[in-house]
């Protein structure tokens, strides 16, 4: 790899490229260690823990949605913690914007860009991309987070997170192409999770919104 | 559980590896070094210091416990349990199915898919921590062969795969177990059975718990009963979450090491079978055929057999008894096999009832063993019947008293098979055989004539409710107390009566108790509604406090349908003994319009009332607003519904209308405080009461802004007093102008701008057509005007049958002139008048329910005059042709009008003349053209600039109109800047 400047010196230390894009992958997998196989191995263990968090609040959240009016609740720590998430998750998403990426085709042209970078570094679009790296970390720790609490209470707030897991897999795979089987799998998994949870809401909703109004108003009276 | 090529040998080993003790839950983990010297090595196969098993490579550790995971999620033990099953079939067989479905979806998480990423988690950490710093240094650096610390490598390779394929499976597994469409939440009813087969279930898994005599048995017999013990615990995990609540089950009883360390010995020991989809289907297919009625003959065999080897020892014992008495008077002995035989012919119509086979046979056999029972204890004189002793009641008795007095028989009505009346096998089973038989499903109330009863208990907690005597809480308590002591009792109750109550708790205390604590409740809930319903002055309907009740569980032991009508009868009670605390009782709701006029205009006199400490109630309920103005018609206390409740911006989403008022109540008529924190949360808001009209200017922002503009007051005589002289072209400008200039609007973005300018012309423009038809007053008060009080008109469809249009829609759009609109209202039927009148004139089914409103008729009479009044004078609004279109422009209005306009007049000051080259020049403008093109392409600028062509130069001047025009704008410019 060349090495142009001084922030490309850097961006390519930390980010090797080199590894991500090589697709021999007994090889790939050596290469990829070097640089941060620990971490990573790690980080699966807890997008496992993660996910079947989630998937155990969906499990509890369908055999109690009826006894609760979750729009009563009270905004808590999980709902700051949410906030917090989406706020990162809207640099995450300018940030992709800056670079041309748009939600649609998020992982394909994320794939397109780390070649090009390999190919023809530009000192603007690797800090974007560090940036990308950094948010994306940021915000796979509040999911991880996240995953521990009660969150089948909050059920619109675990929507959001499930929301985010299922974008964010699938641009893990793309980091890390020596996982993407691992991350297409818990994508396929978070999709299924993401669709049961909007059925449910739709089905809550549907209950709880014929007097959305009145029960606004009864909030304060009873 | 260890494999053969999986053991650790140190021969073979070319380079560390990481290896663990197998036993899971063990944290023995260790480095394996290869050996230096050949076979002479020490430790050939690395053993745990603790366990004495040989280590294995983690990696392949994994994939074990993987394996384990997956045998423990999907052992075909993870069907639910037969007898769960069996429960449902009995009491809830309609969700039977939907029940199958649901536990196969929670059974993943139910069996402890959660806590294994957990185990997962901590071992991978392990794993990474092992390395050491020589070995991290190594790998990190890319120089280095990437040959070296392949096996370390490879190694993590396998344990990512491992956790791809277990997702996958997971994922796969799972989805073929259940069908996402029927996972629907559950009935009440099958809660219920779940929570109380849940409470039984975990009873037994205690004794297994505790079990110490594994010593006895086989090898394969102890895993087989520590098999039973774990999916009893995974069986109550599911259940749990079927129930909607957390697991807890497997984190306290049991961890995750050991759970799947014994999976994976069960599965070592041939004990677990994978659970295929053949094996749910049959099951499916078993519960459908049930659900055909094939299957009728599905019982709880182990309770049924309990029942039966139950009634056996008791015929036996009854057995020998009759064996035992010899003293029995052959006459007697003879009409009394007669009688008997009468009776068991009675008996027979057993065979006619709807149940199982062995339901069937168990009534019999109890039937036979009371029958011999009545006839030994009537031998022994212990009992007598007369000649008129009926066979068949007695034989009805008898059949009942066998399906009372055991839980587990289905619920059959005797009367309706015998032909019995009720209070005769009542009767007889009270007098032979209720001592011996109790009834297991005892519910009060004990017998037909307890409400009478019931009725001096409820005076006797009313008065303690109403006197605040005693916590609400403690009433149950002090009056069973009262009842044993005999003391304070209402005089209603006589000495049979208190020595029914007597029995009751001393037979059935907590039952007793439950009863009187729900009667407490029904009584107390009756006095806070009746509470309410006295201030607000009108009728209680009973239904919604039953239902309320009944939501909370409060009962009194009945059906929905029973409890209301006991609700009634209390009430009922509680009205005549204490006919001033109770108002009267409505047998319907009010249709939703009548409600909402009735009961939320009482309200809202009620609120006028108090809100404020009474404050309105010292102006004799009036509009303050109209009061300042002094208006007369529109203050009067008669105009109810044309008073509002105003509040700020911050208030916005509670209302406050009659039919608003009534929703709440709906809601809350069963709270006794709703009044109160009503009140109390309107005056947090700081609401106000006015009128529609003025609650309408109050709410008209724009109106408010710019209320000089629109009603043109204020301007001195130097300008036209009427605004509908000047030019549209102008008058727009001086709207356009005054937006720009104002301070609330002047930062809002063009779309915003626009949107306040259509809002202006077309106040305009009503304002116009009012005033052309009706003058500038209300034309039936004669109070609210044009210039003041515009945006209070309203336009009233006369007929609403005939409308067709929201007249307010008319104005939305530019494009249709006055005339235009005037043209397409006249075929709509209607007038505008103030939204005051209009509140007055509009609704007939207010006017029906004035008698129910007020309670001073002389105000419902003052209403219906006012009524009558308005109806009388409503006049109709007619096209007439001398209907203008005052602001509608010829053509797109830019702004350079205005800016032509004003270089003209700077430029005149100057004395020069004015040419199109001087105004380009002044206005930046790139060519003289534009100007000339400007003047021709736009003809209304004539009335306001003279153009003079001399020796082709055109030469401009401001006509008296242009002058006119340049003052009123910059008259506007001034007024609102420092608005």
């Amino acid at each position: 790899m060349t090495k142009n400047a001084n922030s490309q010196e850097v961006f390519i230390d930390s980010y090797n490229t080199t590894s991500y894009l090589e697709h021999d992958v007994d090889s790939d997998f050596l290469e990829w260690y070097i640089v941060e196989g620990s971490n990573r191995i790690n980080e699966l263990s807890r997008q496992l823990r993660s996910f079947l968090n989630y998937k155990s609040n969906i499990t509890l959240l369908r055999f109690s949605i009826f006894k609760m009016d979750y729009r009563t609740l009270k905004k808590d720590s999980i709902s700051k913690r949410v906030e917090d998430l989406i706020s990162l998750f809207t640099r995450y998403s300018k940030t992709l914007v800056m670079i041309g990426i748009e939600y649609e085709s998020i992982a394909e042209k994320t794939r397109n860009l780390l070649q090009k970078i390999k190919i023809q570094p530009n000192n603007h679009e690797i800090s974007l991309m560090k940036e990308i790296k950094h948010l994306e970390s940021e915000i796979w720790k509040n999911l991880h987070i996240l995953s521990e609490s009660e969150l089948n209470y909050h059920p619109q707030e675990l929507h959001t997170a499930i929301k985010l897991a299922c974008i964010l897999s699938s641009v893990e795979g793309v980091f890390y192409p020596l996982f993407s089987d691992f991350y297409t799998e818990l994508k396929l998994d978070y999709l299924k999770l993401e669709k049961e949870i909007t059925e449910l809401l739709q089905l809550n909703s549907t209950e709880q919104s014929k007097d959305i109004e009145i029960k606004k108003r009864m909030g304060i009276l009873e | 559980m260890i494999k053969g090529e999986s053991q650790v040998s140190r021969k073979v080993v070319k380079e560390d590896r990481i290896a663990i003790c197998p036993q899971i839950g063990c944290i023995h983990l260790e480095k394996v070094k290869p050996l230096k010297f050949g076979i002479l090595g020490f430790r050939k196969y690395p053993k745990c210091s603790e366990h004495k098993i040989p280590l294995i490579f983690v990696e392949e550790f994994i994939g074990n416990l993987f394996e384990a995971v997956n045998t423990c999620i999907f052992d075909i033990s993870s069907l639910s349990p037969e007898t769960l099953i069996d429960l449902i079939k009995t009491s809830a067989s309609d969700e039977l199915i939907k029940f199958i479905n649901g536990w196969m979806y929670c059974n993943p998480i139910g069996r402890g898919a959660q806590v294994i990423s957990q185990y997962v988690d901590g071992l991978t950490r392990a794993y990474i921590k092992s390395l050491s710093r020589k070995q991290k240094k190594v790998l990190n650096n890319e120089k280095k062969s990437k040959n070296q610390y392949k096996m370390l490598r490879s190694g993590l390779k396998k344990i990512a795969d491992d956790y791809t394929t277990f997702l996958k499976e997971f994922r796969e597994k799972s989805e073929q177990l259940y069908d996402q469409e029927y996972l629907n939440p559950f009935s009440d009813k099958l809660q219920i059975i779940l929570k109380t087969w849940l409470k039984k279930y975990l009873n037994t898994i205690d004794p297994i718990k505790k079990e110490n005599s594994f010593e006895d048995l086989s090898e394969n017999e102890t895993l087989s009963l520590l098999k039973e013990k774990y999916d009893k615990i995974l069986h109550s995990e599911t259940c749990v979450i079927l129930l909607g609540k957390s697991p807890t089950v497997v984190v306290k009883s049991i961890s995750a090491f050991e759970l799947f360390s014994a999976y994976h010995e069960f599965l070592e020991a041939g004990l677990c079978h994978e659970l295929k989809i053949k094996d749910l289907k049959l099951l499916i297919e078993e519960s459908e055929e049930f659900l055909n009625g094939n299957e009728e003959e599905i019982l709880d065999t182990q309770k049924e057999n309990e029942n039966l080897n139950k009634s056996i020892n008791k015929l036996d014992k009854s057995k020998e008894s009759i064996r035992y008495d010899e003293k029995i008077d052959k006459v007697i002995k003879a009409d009394m096999l007669n009688f008997r035989k009468k009776v068991e012919t009675n008996l027979n119509i057993l065979s006619t009832i709807k149940c199982t086979k062995e339901q069937k046979e168990l009534i019999k056999l109890e039937s036979q063993m009371i029958l011999d029972e009545f006839f030994l204890r009537l031998e022994n004189n212990e009992i007598k019947i007369s000649n008129k002793t009926n066979p068949k009641i007695i034989a009805a008795a008898i059949i009942y008293t066998v399906i009372i007095a055991n839980e587990t028989l289905p619920k059959i009505s005797v009367p309706e098979l015998t032909g019995v009346p009720k209070y005769s096998i009542s009767k007889y089973y009270t007098k032979y055989f209720k001592e011996y038989y109790t009834n297991k499903n005892f519910n009060f109330p004990p017998y037909y004539g307890f409400s009478r009863i019931r009725n001096a208990l409820s005076f006797y907690i009313f008065d303690l409710i109403c006197s605040r005597k005693e916590k609400v809480a403690k009433i149950a308590f002090t009056l069973v107390n009262d009842i044993l002591e005999n003391i304070n009792l209402p005089t209603q109750l006589s000495n049979k009566d208190i020595d029914l109550l007597h029995s009751l708790i001393n037979n059935h205390y907590d039952k007793f108790l439950k009863y009187l604590n729900d009667l407490t409740e029904v009584i107390k809930q009756i006095y806070g509604s009746s509470l309410l319903h006295k201030k607000i002055g009108i009728r209680l309907v009973v239904k919604p406090i039953a239902e309320c009740l009944y939501k909370k569980d409060i009962n009194l032991f009945q059906s929905f349908k029973q409890f209301y009508y006991s609700v009634i009868e209390i009430y009922d009670s509680l009205k005549v003994k204490f006919p001033n605390a109770i108002p009267h009782r409505s047998k319907t709701q009010y249709s939703y319009n009548k409600g909402a006029i009735v009961i939320g205009s009482r309200i809202k006199l009620y609120i006028i009332a108090h809100i404020y400490n009474g404050i309105y109630n010292e102006n004799l309920i009036k509009c303050p607003l109209c009061l300042k103005e002094g208006f007369k018609t529109n203050t009067d206390i008669s105009r109810l519904k044309a008073l509002d409740f105003h509040h700020d911006q911050n208030g916005k989403e509670y209302k406050y209308s009659s039919s608003a008022l009534y929703e709440m109540y709906m809601k809350n008529q069963t709270n006794p405080e709703f009044l109160e924190n009503l009140i109390k949360f309107m005056e947090s808001k700081k609401v106000v009461l006015v009128c529609a009209s003025h609650h309408d200017i109050i709410s008209g922002k724009y109106f408010n802004y710019f209320r000089d503009l629109i009603s043109w007051q204020g301007l001195s005589n130097r300008f036209p007093q009427n605004i509908f002289s000047l030019s549209p072209e102008l008058i727009h400008t001086l709207v356009k102008i005054s937006i720009n200039i104002h301070n609330k609007t002047k930062n809002l973005s063009i779309k915003q701008k626009g949107y306040i300018k259509l809002s202006l012309i077309s106040l305009l423009k009503r304002r116009y057509i009012i005033e052309s038809i009706y003058g500038d007053k209300c034309h039936l008060c004669g109070e609210f005007n044009t210039k003041d009080h515009l945006v209070s008109f309203q336009f009233n469809h006369n007929n609403k049958d005939t409308k067709t249009l929201l007249a307010s829609d008319l104005f939305k759009t530019e494009a249709l002139s006055c005339s235009e609109i005037v043209q397409t209202l006249d075929q709509e039927e209607g007038g505008y008048i103030c939204a005051n009148c209009h509140s007055v004139i509009d609704n007939n089914t207010y006017l029906n329910s004035l008698n129910e409103i007020y309670n001073d008729k002389s105000i419902a009479k003052k209403a219906l005059t006012d009524y009558n009044i308005c109806t009388r004078n409503f006049t109709l609004l007619h096209n007439k042709n001398s209907i203008k279109n005052p602001l509608k422009l010829s053509k797109r209005l830019s702004d350079n009008f205005e800016q032509f306009l004003y270089a003209i007049y700077e430029l005149s000051k100057l004395g020069n003349s004015i040419t199109n080259i001087s105004i380009a020049s002044y206005l930046g403008l790139s060519s003289r053209k534009i100007v000339s093109s400007f003047f021709t392409r736009n003809d209304y600028m004539k009335l306001y600039v003279k153009i003079n062509k001399t020796e082709k130069v055109y030469k401009y001047s401001l006509t008296k109109k242009g002058v006119e025009a340049v003052s009123l704008m910059k008259y506007f410019k001034d007024y609102y800047k420092d608005q």
